[in-house]
């Protein structure tokens, strides 16, 4: 095996690595804390595959996050930190709920619409971050953060002030009308066409990184922005657009959540969305394709954490301390390092792990 | 307005001051870790977690003094976690911060519904508050009677202002910081361990938000899920803007708790204007200030040109 | 014996030799220079006697114990300090500060900063470097910045010191001001271990001469015995530089003009002043210098990252002063990197990535790559300019650095329709290249200015300048200080005395 191949293969182990140690620290927590571990891991495990809602449910847990997924990935791509998601997912949602919900006519047609509409939210936000790096040089990581929290603010704002439905009980809006809201394809689970739509633009997204002009010119000036710039690419417009992008998507998840799953735009509708496609982006090692399987994966213990709280005693957080334990490992190279030498072969040369973020540190001699 | 004039009173400077702590406590260790060279993210996990350790603590114990020093053990431990997964694991710095806000987030809450069985909250039946701390000479003069009654913890986060000033600027271990901050190749070559450097700094981090989270919820009396609320990101850019120093954190954090008590002031006498935007105001002037502390100076952050 | 080496060997990456069977003697109390060119391993001998490197083969005595410092803080104790060329200072903490890192005075766990200042003080008036322990280092000018870098030494009980081209950053002012620190150092029973290639500065103030080039030991001089014009010799040789016969160019018109261009740096340091130079088409006009003279910033703005502060550069007519690199190379000018990791590449990036940095604009509709055309057009360049990458999609940092100069190389020429570019800047092409690449390369440059390019050629190396420049331009401390005739018309010794001293004194017509 050359040193390259052996290089992936020590990537795919350690993401191996760190799935299993994530997974079993919580499989350790329910054991600890449940009454009857042996009923909570097979309804975690086995759950979510048990009949078709909680099946069709997984699925659909994971389609916002292929979204987020892929939008972080190329903001990563080009060297930027995109915190906000969260933050835009929610401005997206509340711009293409707003039009859909004033909207004077009622057809299909108008969903696309909508969803523009949410796009151009979105990108607005997550694009001033970027700017106000390549003009002030404030770091985007904190401004996007910043951003982000304030739009979620927002939101509440105007759906408490100006969409709320009197009659609902909870800060909500009236109910979408039907032609509006995406049908579902599995019945009873909530699997509608939001998923197959992620799927989609997965694929774009990976076509146009690695099969068009400005896919390549992002990700070079991703990779070494100096030889970027020395070939005339214009790196400060692309890492402002890269940031956009990502917003974009973002708020795509947020608009998709609502006509696909909810109905009707609700207080606090997304469940991590943005951070959590932070960490499908690096299990995918930036790689758009990659996205699908990280998100399913996602997708599973989302799924698997509700059934088992369902049918047996455990709190649906576990889920959440899982990937938080993914979020710490994933980007340890320390972990690869060692598994590459485990694998390493005489007159061997490795180039490192797949996907390189900004502010990773070099390794200290 | 009445709302407006109500606002400007000795009351509000008291809340101001109340306000000011926790974020003046995280500004401190973001401007340790900063010093050190570690953008530290993470702050916002560590006072959350230190909030609930000092719950627990007090609740289990019944004494407020064990509760103080849980929380800043909570503080202290995960601090560690974070060090060694950025540092000797060598993860990415942002992501392990991401990762243990995240951590603390999900394990509190979590933790509090094993707890108590209500999931999001935490609270002990009878447990202590923080109690106010009556200075006579404070309480007597008119003008800086806003001084007194605050808590413990309240006093002796300015007096760490001064501790960490000396500590960064007068001692070995400081000018050792700071020059791994300034250039970690150079500080090798002068032989210096940087990566011990940089994990103590977070240690020390660690403490003061463990510190701030006690103060937190134990002057509440319990705590909420993700109470930390923005703090930890707040106290990060009050130590930028406060352009690395005690001081000028000090005064930074200042500025950020007057946004919050402004908010919350505002909230309560001028029913009008939304709670919302109030709660968002901090992080606007948080933003704001961000913006043009960086565009004055060479930040972390360096402006790329088309 | 008090610093004897022998037989000291280093190789890098298998095949560079740095050093090969060198040998020095050091004598107490002496000023001992080292100089040569480029390349010639002086750095590399600094750097082992320093710590910083370990030496393949050899051996080292100092003080009649064997010497094998592993780290710079193992050569500290035992008595050997280094004053690098690049300082490792911290610019926003005070002198005193910077000179006590690593070794502080504490009372009772605070820092002793009067102890320190004292100390400090003490030391710097001591050896005649007057510095203010209290100011920042950012704030020190580029000499008093090398007194705290001395004085860092100094503070850790050294004596013997090594100082790697000292003068390199100097105003004449402040050389004068070195030596006659150094002078006190030998007064005060210090050895001093001297890098450098400015002979004039060199001959002032060195007791023995010892001169390397390419790696090895040419010979070593008590200073009395050596004249300047020796010392020339013996730094650049008096082989014939030529090694293959090859034509020279027949010029034509100006294609490439620079006019006066001046670059000035902060604090008003001038690191280009004044340059005119012209290149014709059919000529390749080399630029000798040694580094550090102003290449890099001559570099910069030659390919438009950075505007002059005042000049021209015009292009077959055209004012490109202002023109960003993708403009220039529309109009034809063609600009090959001297850091070829840093700017000539994205060494993560595939091969395929990196070919295709300027192809990709122009293949394939609605912004799609056609990625068939475009490996095709890969292929036929690799094929045109040999080379070698069976895998077009294996990182390019897997590829020789031969290699990934002619790519780079390939690239960069080759601006579509087999049409020439008008003018070309190469910077060192043929840097860490193995011998058969660097005929290549050099046949390539030739057949490019015979099809018409102006070639300019700015190299370290003088050789290659030699071998094929029809006029050669000298840079040296950031202005040209001669326009000699090429062709072999030029003595290394002439071209050489420019590089080294900045003017032609005492050295005999060839």
């Amino acid at each position: 095996m050359s040193g390259r191949q052996l290089d992936r293969l020590a990537d795919a182990l350690s993401l191996l690595f760190t799935v299993l140690v994530s997974l079993g620290a919580g499989v350790l927590i329910i054991y600890l804390t449940s009454k009857d571990p042996a009923g909570a891991l097979k309804a975690f495990f086995i759950g979510p595959f048990s009949n078709r809602l909680f099946f069709g449910n997984m699925l659909q847990a994971a389609s916002p996050l292929l979204f987020t997924g892929v939008g972080i990935a190329i903001a990563f791509r080009a060297g930027a930190f995109n915190l906000g998601g969260e933050g835009q997912v929610y401005a997206g949602g509340l711009v293409g709920t707003a039009v859909l919900l004033y909207a004077p006519w009622h057809t299909a047609w108008i969903i696309p619409v909508a969803a523009v509409a949410a796009i151009v939210a979105g990108a607005a936000f997550a694009g001033l971050s970027g700017w106000l790096r390549t003009r002030f040089g404030a770091t985007e990581v904190i401004t996007s953060f910043l951003i982000g929290s304030t739009l979620i603010y927002l939101f509440e704002f105007f759906l408490r002030r100006y969409l709320v439905d009197p009659t609902a009980g909870f800060p909500a809006t009236a109910p979408l009308a039907p032609a509006f809201r995406f049908s579902r394809v599995l019945m009873p689970s909530n699997l509608n066409l939001s998923f197959f739509i992620g799927l989609a633009m997965v694929v774009l997204v990976h076509v146009v990184m690695f099969r068009t002009g400005f896919g390549y010119q992002l990700r070079m000036a991703g990779l070494n922005p100096r030889f970027a710039r020395s070939s005339g690419m214009p790196v400060g417009r692309l890492f402002v657009i890269a940031m956009a992008l990502s917003g974009a998507f973002a708020a795509l998840a947020g608009i998709f959540a609502v006509t696909g799953v909810q109905g009707r735009l609700v207080t606090g509708f997304s469940a991590n969305y943005g951070w959590n496609g932070i960490t499908v982006a690096l299990i995918a090692r930036l790689y758009p394709l990659g996205v699908i399987p990280a998100a399913l994966l996602y997708g599973y213990l989302h799924a698997g954490a509700n059934t088992a709280a369902l049918l047996s005693d455990v709190s649906p957080r576990i889920a959440a301390i899982i990937q938080s334990l993914i979020f710490y490992l994933i980007t340890a190279q320390a972990i690869f390092a060692w598994i590459r030498r485990g694998l390493a072969r005489r007159s061997d040369t490795s180039e490192g792990p797949a996907a390189v973020l900004p502010g990773d540190r070099e390794p200290l001699e | 307005m009445t709302g407006l004039t109500q606002v400007l009173n000795l009351q509000l400077l008291f809340d101001l001051l109340r306000m000011t702590t926790p974020i003046l406590l995280l500004a401190l260790g973001a401007m340790i870790t900063d010093r050190g060279g570690v953008l530290n993210i993470a702050l916002e996990g560590l006072v959350l977690f230190g909030a609930f350790t000092a719950v627990l603590g007090t609740g289990v114990t019944g004494n407020l003094l064990v509760g103080v020093l849980c929380g800043i053990l909570g503080g202290l431990l995960l601090s560690l976690a974070f060090g060694w997964f950025s540092l000797y694991l060598r993860g990415n710095i942002f992501i392990v911060g991401l990762a243990t806000n995240a951590f603390a987030s999900a394990v509190t809450t979590y933790a509090a519904w094993l707890v108590s069985g209500r999931e999001g909250s935490l609270r002990f039946q009878g447990s202590p508050t923080l109690g106010a701390v009556n200075i006579p000479l404070l309480r007597d003069v008119p003008f800086l009677s806003f001084l007194n009654g605050h808590t413990v913890i309240d006093y002796v986060a300015w007096a760490l202002v001064v501790a960490v000033s000396i500590i960064v600027f007068r001692t070995r271990f400081g000018l050792r910081l700071r020059a791994v901050g300034e250039d970690p190749e150079a500080a090798r070559a002068a032989g210096i361990e940087v990566r011990r450097i940089q994990f103590v700094a977070v240690a020390a981090s660690g403490l003061l938000a463990g510190l701030a989270g006690a103060q937190l919820s134990l002057t509440l009396g319990g705590f909420v899920q993700d109470m930390s609320a923005g703090r930890g990101w707040i106290g990060l850019v009050a130590s930028i803007v406060g352009n690395g120093t005690a001081w000028g954190s000090a005064a930074a954090s200042v500025l950020f708790g007057a946004a919050e008590g402004i908010a919350n002031s505002l909230q309560i006498t001028a029913k009008q204007v939304p709670t919302q935007l109030l709660f968002a105001l901090p992080y606007v002037i948080t933003l704001v200030a961000l913006v043009f502390g960086s565009a004055t100076r060479r930040g972390r952050g360096d402006a790329l040109d088309g | 014996m008090y610093l004897e080496c022998r037989g000291i060997s280093k190789t890098y990456g298998g095949t560079v030799r740095a050093l090969q069977d060198v040998e020095l003697t050091v004598t107490r109390g002496h000023v001992h220079a080292i100089i040569g060119e480029n390349g010639a391993g002086k750095s590399t001998l600094a750097k082992i006697l320093g710590g910083l490197v370990q030496r393949d083969g050899g051996s080292i005595s100092f003080k009649d114990q064997d010497y094998r410092p592993l780290s710079p803080r193992d050569a500290d104790a035992l008595g050997i300090g280094m004053v690098h060329q690049h300082f490792t200072l911290f610019p926003s903490l005070t002198v005193a500060e910077n000179v006590i890192l690593g070794r502080e005075p504490t009372a009772g766990g605070r820092l002793d900063m009067a102890r320190a200042v004292r100390e400090v003080s003490d030391l710097a008036s001591e050896y005649g470097m007057p510095v203010d322990p209290r100011r920042r280092v950012r704030e020190l000018s580029v000499g008093e910045r090398q007194r705290v870098e001395i004085l860092k030494a100094l503070y850790r009980d050294v004596e013997l010191l090594i100082l790697d081209e000292p003068t390199a950053v100097l105003t004449p002012q402040e050389v004068e001001g070195l030596f006659r620190g150094v002078q006190k150092l030998i007064a005060e029973r210090y050895t001093v271990i001297l890098i450098g290639h400015k002979l004039e500065e060199v001959l002032a103030v060195a007791d023995e001469i010892t001169v390397l080039r390419r790696g090895r030991v040419v010979g070593t001089h008590r200073k009395q015995d050596a004249t300047k014009e020796q010392l020339v010799k013996m730094m650049v040789g008096t082989d014939l530089a030529i090694d293959r016969q090859r034509a020279y160019g027949m010029p034509g018109d100006d294609v490439l003009e620079i006019v006066r261009l001046s670059v000035t740096g902060d604090r008003g340091r001038p690191l280009l002043e004044d340059i005119s130079l012209s290149v014709r088409d059919r000529e390749i006009v080399g630029v000798a210098g040694v580094e550090g003279n102003g290449q890099v910033e001559l570099e910069r703005v030659l390919c438009g990252l950075v505007v002059p502060t005042s000049g021209r550069v015009t292009l077959g007519g055209v004012d490109v002063t202002r023109v960003g690199p993708r403009r220039r190379r529309d109009l034809g000018l063609s600009y090959v990197p001297a850091d070829r990791m840093q700017w000539g590449c994205a060494p993560a990036a595939s091969v395929l990535d990196n070919a295709i940095s300027h192809t990709y604009r122009h293949h394939g509709g609605l912004g799609m790559l056609g990625r068939a055309a475009l490996r095709r057009g890969v292929e036929r360049m690799f094929g045109r300019f040999d080379v070698r990458a069976p895998n077009l999609l294996a990182p390019i940092s897997a590829l020789s650095g031969g290699n990934i100069q002619k790519l780079i190389l390939g690239r960069e020429l080759d601006i579509g329709e087999g049409e020439p570019p008008q003018a070309i800047l190469v910077f060192n092409p043929t840097r860490g290249i193995d011998i058969r690449g660097v005929e290549y390369i050099h046949d390539l440059l030739v057949s490019y200015r015979d099809s018409g390019c102006a070639i300019l050629l700015v190299s370290t190396d003088l050789d290659e300048i030699i071998a094929l420049s029809d006029r050669i331009a000298v840079l040296f401390a950031g202005r040209v200080v001669a326009v000699l005739p090429g062709r072999g018309q030029s003595t290394k010794e002439q071209l050489g005395s420019f590089m080294l001293q900045g003017n032609a004194e005492n050295v005999g017509a060839s």
